[in-house]
């Protein structure tokens, strides 16, 4: 625990404009990625960018609580990728068919990056015009940026796998926004236990989405 | 002396990994499962609240209160009733569970999911009741998925319709608190109205985000839908009417109100229309269950002591028909592996009792007299009678249209097979299931006969949580 926190307070020079780029960054590369670990180090990059942030908002021991659920949620969304992407190499293929990508894209990368251009403009306009109270400014661009992500993330598919990582990326944003307004331990608590129930429900229909076919189709032959 | 809360959140949680250690020996697992839900629902109704008393041989006192981090959790009397209805409803499907299994995780994660509406129908505060439903709601997705490898639509849509409506709530419940610091600092009126109305459109299935109802019905266990349907509504209810007592004021603006009549209208007509088209039972479901929803959001927007009553009393009416289809729609996708109405045929001569569930179930759902459904259905149209003519014609027209479709269904199953080996021509129904079937149907018949219990319960639960 103390090693935690003193890297945190090493690190609370990025929690400023530096975290709330970042968070932009993973956001869009969330959205954005067909790959799915580049997507999952993004959820993890973005779950300590928001520890950082959450310093300015929250007393450390709670906001590295918000680290700790990250370090916890990508595990096991790592567990259940992995294990998909195992059975699927495992399935026999027809000769000279290369395997379909996972997670499929419902949307092109170029419909996928408009609407991420999209999401920027909104932020843009929405940040000066409708400031969120009580967090700092770029911490609301912050939160604007993550919740519409997340909601843009969620309309582009219909994988459990994505639709995990923009729904979780939606709830980081409104926890972020959250955290200025109420900072009690009891709140604190209840949303990393729904964020790392939420995390595993996600990664049980991912499992189920993925290697659910392939068992019944070869226990069928 | 164990307080009330710590029991009815607590015991439930205990049995839970017990249950599923059992779930090879179903008898066992169903039985222990509806075991502690009928203890706990008897509990609820029987006890006193307010004095010391015995429950399974320890000291109990159901009213006491428990704080947990500077929050308190309570029974009230009101909550005391409609937990004991919760309680029972689960236990008779767990039981029903036994012969006419649901998957593995249905009894354990049910009971779980009691658990947490328990928390969320106790707590007093906005936050957490709204946190313990969202811990509910994603319990539920394991319910909901259980077996099924070919889609994860249902449970997909219902975590995420749900995530979707805690951070309105988030919000409200933190301007409640600086209202309740300072009551002059109060937050413009519209800013809480526009916030409670996207996180209860939500939780409630207003049109156009009623998705996940249709959804989930297609793809959860068929009791697991009587389970959710009836335990979440009532749960939201309690959320909505704890939320408008403690606050009158939150009545000024009409918003809330205005978007549950619309909301409501459309997901009548809605329902009732796309029931008539429909092609499987659990997409028929669905569409029946939004037409009843509907009804219940127009009865709940009119804000009075008798339209909660009506509201709750549909709940209760919905619940039996869900449970009566249920049994006859699980029996029937077992036995064809499929629900559509085109790999249904003979099915009506080989399953004879699960098909007449299926259908009168439906048909109860529906509001088609003398089954259990009508009575609420009545209870409805006697309400909007006097004021509101056209509402009850619309609620009229939306029943015909499920009525319409369940019957499509029933003509599906009557349809001669096309083509049949000797072994599944001559499977019959499995005893205890046909036995369980019937049952059933018999007891859903005798409550439609008899329905003052129900609207007595509801009577009850409105004269102890009385409106503003």
């Amino acid at each position: 625990m103390p090693i935690f926190a003193d890297l945190l307070e090493k690190l609370s020079f990025l929690a400023g404009t530096p975290a709330v780029a970042g968070l932009a960054l993973t956001a869009s590369l969330i959205v954005v990625s067909g790959d799915w670990r580049l997507s999952l180090l993004a959820l993890l990059v973005q779950y300590i960018l928001t520890g950082l942030l959450s310093t300015r908002l929250l007393p450390p021991q709670l906001a590295l609580i918000k680290i700790y659920v990250g370090a916890l949620i990508c595990p096991m969304l790592y567990w259940a990728a992995r294990r998909v992407e195992w059975t699927r190499k495992r399935r026999r293929q027809p000769e000279g068919t290369p395997l379909p990508p996972w997670p499929a894209l419902t949307m092109g990368l170029p419909f996928r990056v408009l609407g991420m251009v999209l999401i920027g403009l909104a932020v843009y306009a929405l940040g000066p015009s409708y400031p969120l109270p009580q967090v700092p400014w770029e911490i609301g661009l912050a939160c604007y940026w993550l919740g519409l992500s997340g909601l843009l993330g969620l309309i582009l598919t219909d994988e459990p796998f994505q639709a995990g990582l923009a729904l979780l990326t939606f709830v980081t944003g409104c926890e972020l926004f959250y955290a200025g307004l109420e900072s009690s331990l009891l709140a604190t608590g209840f949303l990393a236990a729904g964020n790392l129930l939420l995390a595993l429900a996600m990664a049980y229909l991912t499992v189920v989405r993925g290697v659910g076919p392939v068992v019944e189709q070869e226990a069928g032959r | 002396m164990i307080p009330g809360p710590l029991l009815l959140i607590g015991l439930p949680l205990i049995a839970a990994p017990v249950v599923y250690l059992l779930r090879r020996w179903a008898l066992i697992a169903s039985a222990l499962a509806a075991g502690t839900s009928l203890a706990l629902g008897l509990a609820c109704l029987r006890l006193p609240l307010d004095e010391p008393t015995t429950f399974l041989g320890q000291p109990v006192q159901l009213g006491q209160p428990v704080v947990v981090l500077g929050r308190e959790l309570v029974l009230h009397p009101a909550g005391a009733l409609a937990l004991g209805f919760i309680f029972l409803l689960g236990a008779v499907v767990f039981f029903l569970a036994w012969c006419i299994p649901q998957g593995r995780l249905f009894c354990p994660v049910g009971l779980v999911l009691l658990s947490m509406i328990s928390a969320n129908i106790m707590i007093r505060h906005l936050l957490f009741a709204v946190l313990a439903l969202w811990l509910a709601v994603i319990v539920a997705v394991f319910l909901i998925q259980e077996d099924r490898h070919d889609s994860v639509r249902g449970a997909l849509r219902y975590v995420t319709m749900h995530t979707l409506a805690v951070p309105p709530f988030l919000v409200t419940s933190w301007l409640l608190d600086l209202y309740i610091e300072n009551p002059e600092n109060l937050a413009p009126l519209r800013t809480f109205a526009i916030l409670l109305t996207m996180g209860f459109s939500i939780l409630l299935a207003v049109v156009p985000f009623q998705g996940w109802v249709t959804a989930v019905a297609k793809d959860a266990p068929p009791l697991g839908t009587a389970l959710l349907f009836s335990t979440e509504n009532v749960a939201v209810l309690f959320l909505l009417v704890s939320l408008l007592r403690r606050y009158p004021w939150l009545l000024d603006d009409p918003l809330l109100f205005q978007m549950l009549t619309w909301g409501g209208l459309l997901a009548v007509g809605l329902g009732g229309l796309m029931a008539l088209v429909q092609q499987d039972f659990g997409s028929l479901l669905g569409y029946g269950i939004l037409a009843d929803m509907g009804g219940m959001l127009l009865a709940l927007a009119t804000s009075s002591d008798l339209g909660m009553n009506v509201a709750l009393a549909l709940i209760a009416f919905r619940a039996v028909s869900l449970v009566v289809t249920g049994v006859g729609l699980s029996a029937i996708r077992r036995r064809a592996g499929s629900d559509t109405f085109a790999d249904l045929g003979g099915m009506a001569r080989r399953q004879p009792l699960a098909t007449a569930a299926l259908i009168l179930g439906g048909l109860s759902l529906a509001g088609l007299p003398p089954l259990a459904g009508f009575a609420g259905r009545w209870a409805l149209l006697d309400f909007f009678a006097p004021e509101h003519t056209s509402w009850c014609w619309l609620i009229f027209l939306a029943g015909c249209g499920v009525v319409i479709g369940y019957l499509r269904g029933l003509r599906a199953t009557l349809a001669p097979a096309p083509e049949e080996s000797e072994d599944e021509r001559t499977q019959s129904e499995p005893v205890i299931a046909a036995v369980m079937t019937g049952a059933t149907l018999i007891l859903a018949t005798a409550l439609s006969f008899n329905p003052r219990a129900v609207f007595s319960l509801a009577a009850r639960i409105v004269a102890a949580l009385v409106l503003p």
